[in-house]
């Protein structure tokens, strides 16, 4: 080959390689390896304890607001049944069992605005037990005066209205006791409100008329659980206070109706996501203590799991003091409650998750914390279906004498599946060899 | 010659190398990799596919694109991905680094977060994202902080950002939680004077005030508290994610529903609807039930009280039951001029949420039967709520005008007397508020926040200091 040649062959070489680079490099497919996805949920071991899921009341519909379910003998019939408030319906309803894992609803009250709790408790002393319903008046974020406190007074069959509290913000809890030692019941309110709320105590004047109190000016109060924390003699009241605040208050009770507020915990972490409170002697020393889940993250459009989210154990010490630890890292988790669930005499803790990463269809919805006995915890997975919890009860459902589960879904963010209104998990405890 | 062979031959090699180089980075790129397509809507999905094929033989502006559109949707781990891959292909692309550095931040990984924010610091040039500028970036960073309980570094950084309000909120908000709230109050009421109706301002100025034992400041700070409804925004998430969420899918035709309510053609407005309920299927989303309840409503502007029921009936089916349903169930009679069959319908309404409209609508249904004391009750109660309204906005004469009108109504309602004391004690009539609360409490013994008022005022200024 000529020089000329040569030169005029690289020539066109060096003229066409840009070129067909420059052509053919968009056309060409991307071989790289898919990076790994980040998931911030979580899962733990099946629980050793196998548990049987049922549907409570219908296949559920549409996208069920469930608040609350509580596990109780409301008829008086020596049998637990659930009570459930429905946001989206605006009802209470009873479910009762009919048959081992199938459910019968009967709605106890309509036209509730978004109610988040009801509260079954015999107020006026006459022997059956009334209704009290939180009223939050709007299940979305609202600052403006729509909530209220709804006594349904039971007469015979029927329920007869009483609005024991109103102009003020959404209600989300209420809890009765004797604050003021007269021998009559009183009520703790949480009114969450958003922007603004309150904590109030109720006082019963008799007649079903109350004159309300304010312990607490704060957002955000989800919980206020009514025990003896000081262990005086006289009933005290707790307080969980989130949107961003994040605290935990005690109301001491120092008689004749009076209080004094306590900040017992706080955190800066504004993220942390409190979710509820729940007081129960939880080792079994003879105090109460309180179980705090965490891991709201409802502010957000679509939520994640966080790594601190959990389940908050606050030992009673003693003098107002409780020491925190944190007993759990489920994502998203949303509701604790405790029972004995593998029947060795110690109380474990259950809890519900709202937000795991639930596109990763193994992240669990339900756990149960396995208690040595000495406060340490080991966590099991019962359920990962249905998703989105935010209630959760521990009762005898089947009458064996071993605890079960009912759990109720508030399915408003994605992912639009595995979708549950009320489901109830059975402890086939005694059914395994 | 020779040596022109060797430039030519030198600069092929250059070539081969550096286009080489150029095929076998562009093999290298990952594919976009989007969620299950079981875990999304189909009209998304077929969004998410367009851009990921964009993206595939795009620029960062096209991955940023397709990150933007995971993360309005909130897959944030995908969105993460896409986000970093447009970092790497143009490192100075502002967008990709803030939206990488949210991704982490929502995902809980908050140090990593807080160190891609702080690369934007270097950065240069026009921000076109408010994520993206100093205050802001400096803000995430600082609450990145809080959520790691590092209260010291949060203080550091809010520091930093003095004269940004939240920034200034959660600085001041430290101080007064750590018992320095003599430090936080200067900056409070620095705010305060930018912002007199700020709410939280407000409410920590109260905290702040009520820590130092000066309770008698605390009382008058709380009865602002009241009236302040000016939010500053403390946490930017959905502020940013929104306008991506609302680019694709079905939010995309709901947004196009929505710009067609301005052009108030409710014909066009149903087909729109229609078109959007035939995309979303039955698959449940919420966008279904808000979809149907528009429908309902644009139902009863097309005076079509049959389809109103209708639809009325479906949502009843799928587990939606509320004050508003059963307003439009009431407004379905009244077109079909079955008036009795209205009332009981919004005296259910006015008893679960009550509002002005309800409350007018049942007062001007006792006029016309000339059922005085019903009309009355209902108008005070309309009035009422007028002026709460009022009064939380603060527009104290209005709210004034329309409680008297309230008391004029129904004189036996404790709570508008409340309001008309509160109303009166605001504008300096301590008189005229002493007496209101007094009717109040005749009215209603137990009411408590009346009777904490009347003491207030009953008790001399001094002895409450």
């Amino acid at each position: 080959m000529s020089l000329k040649t040569r030169a005029l062959l690289l020539t066109c070489l060096v003229i066409l390689i840009p070129i067909g680079t420059w052509i053919v490099l968009p056309g060409l497919p991307s071989l790289g390896q898919p990076p790994e996805l980040f998931s911030g949920g979580t899962s733990y071991p099946a629980s050793q304890i196998k548990f049987q899921r049922a549907t409570v009341g219908p296949e559920p519909v549409g996208l069920p607001l469930i608040t609350n379910v509580q596990i109780l003998d409301f008829d008086g019939d020596g049998k637990n049944e659930i009570i459930g408030c429905d946001a989206g319906r605006g009802i209470v309803s009873l479910f009762k069992a009919d048959g081992k894992a199938d459910w019968q609803e009967e709605i106890l009250l309509r036209d509730l605005a978004a109610p988040a709790h009801a509260t079954l408790v015999d107020i006026d002393g006459d022997g059956d037990l009334d209704i009290i319903v939180s009223i939050l008046g709007n299940l979305q974020p609202d600052d403006r005066v729509i909530g209220r406190v709804e006594l349904y007074e039971r007469k015979g069959e029927a329920y007869v209205r009483h609005v024991i509290l109103d102009d003020v913000r959404r209600v989300a809890d209420v809890q009765p006791g004797d604050f003021d030692g007269d021998g009559d019941l009183d009520l703790a309110v949480a009114v969450f409100g958003y922007n603004q709320g309150a904590v109030l105590w109720l006082e019963n004047r008799g007649d079903l008329k109350f004159r309300d109190h304010e312990l607490l000016n704060a957002p955000g109060t989800i919980h206020v659980p009514v025990a003896d924390f000081d262990g005086d003699g006289d009933l005290d009241i707790a307080a969980i206070v989130t949107q961003d605040e994040e605290e935990l208050w005690g109301f001491e009770n120092l008689g004749a109706g009076k209080f004094k507020k306590r900040r017992l915990w706080m955190t800066v972490n504004l993220d942390l996501g409190g979710a509820g409170l729940i007081s129960a002697d939880l080792d079994q020393d003879g105090d109460q203590d309180l179980i705090l889940p965490a891991g709201d993250n409802l502010e957000d459009l679509d939520a994640f799991p966080q790594p601190y989210h959990g389940c908050l154990w606050f030992e009673n010490k003693g003098n107002w003091e409780f020491e925190s630890r944190r007993i759990s890292d489920l994502a998203g988790t949303y509701a604790a409650d405790v029972g004995d669930m593998d029947g060795d005499g110690d109380l474990d803790v259950i809890l519900v998750s709202m937000t795991n990463d639930w596109y990763d269809p193994q992240t669990a919805s339900v756990v149960w914390l396995e208690n040595d006995g000495k406060q340490h915890f080991q966590t099991w997975q019962i359920d990962h279906d249905p998703i989105h919890l935010v209630t959760v009860a521990v009762g005898d459902l089947d009458g064996d004498g071993v605890d079960d589960l009912a759990a109720g879904g508030l399915n408003l963010r994605k992912p639009f599946q595995r979708i549950g209104r009320i489901s109830a998990w059975l402890n086939l405890r005694k059914e395994q060899p | 010659m020779i040596p022109f062979i060797r430039f030519l031959l030198l600069l092929f090699v250059l070539e081969l190398g550096f286009c080489g180089y150029l095929v076998a980075k562009r093999l290298a790129r990952p594919l976009p990799v989007l969620p299950a397509a079981e875990s999304v809507d189909p009209l998304t999905m077929s969004d998410f596919q367009e851009l990921a094929r964009q993206a595939e033989t795009g620029s960062s502006q096209e991955w940023v694109r397709l990150g933007q559109a995971l993360l309005g949707q909130g897959f944030y781990s995908y969105a993460e991905n896409c986000f970093l891959q447009a970092t790497q292909f143009d490192p100075a692309d502002a967008v990709a680094q803030a939206s990488y550095a949210f991704c982490l931040e929502r995902t809980g990984r908050m140090q990593a977060s807080t160190m891609e924010y702080e690369k934007l610091k270097s950065f240069k040039g026009q921000i076109s994202i408010p994520l993206a500028q100093r205050e802001r970036y400096l803000y995430a960073i600082g609450r990145n902080y809080l959520r790691e309980e590092n209260a010291a570094k949060a203080e550091e950084i809010f520091r930093q950002n003095a004269g940004f309000q939240p920034a200034d909120y959660q600085l001041a908000k430290l101080l007064v939680r750590s018992g320095r709230s003599n430090d936080a109050l200067p900056i409070i009421d620095r705010n305060l004077i930018e912002t007199p109706d700020s709410l939280f301002f407000n409410l920590l100025k109260v905290q702040a005030l009520e820590t130092l034992g000066r309770t008698a400041e605390a009382k008058q700070a709380a009865d602002r508290v009241e009236r302040a409804m000016h939010i500053i925004p403390l946490n930017f998430n959905t502020g940013f994610t929104e306008p991506y969420h609302s680019r694709y899918g079905i939010s995309k035709e709901i947004v196009a529903y929505d710009q067609l309510l301005q052009g108030n053609d409710m014909d066009q407005i149903a087909d729109k609807l229609e078109e959007v309920l035939q995309l979303m299927g039955d698959r449940p989303m919420p966008e279904h039930t808000a979809s149907m309840i528009s429908m309902v409503e644009v139902e009863y502007q097309r005076k079509n009280p049959e389809r109103m029921l209708t639809l009325i009936e479906k949502l009843k089916e799928s587990g939606v039951e509320n004050a508003e349903l059963l307003q439009f169930q009431a407004g379905a009679y009244t077109l079909m001029g079955e008036t009795e069959q209205a009332v009981p319908l919004l005296l259910r309404a006015a008893q679960m949420s009550p509002t002005i409209e309800v409350h007018q609508t049942l007062a001007n249904y006792y006029d016309q039967r000339q059922e005085t004391e019903k009309r009355d009750t209902h108008q005070a109660k309309s009035q009422l709520l007028n002026a709460m309204h009022a009064f939380r906005n603060n527009q104290l004469a209005f709210a004034d005008k329309a409680i008297q009108q309230s008391v004029k109504r129904n004189p036996l309602d404790p709570q508008a007397w409340f309001y008309y004391a509160k109303i009166k004690h605001l504008q300096g009539e301590l008189n005229a508020a002493r007496k209101a609360y007094e009717r109040c409490v005749e009215l209603n013994p137990n009411h408590g926040r009346a009777l904490r008022e009347l003491s207030d005022l009953t008790v001399p200024k001094k002895q409450r200091e």
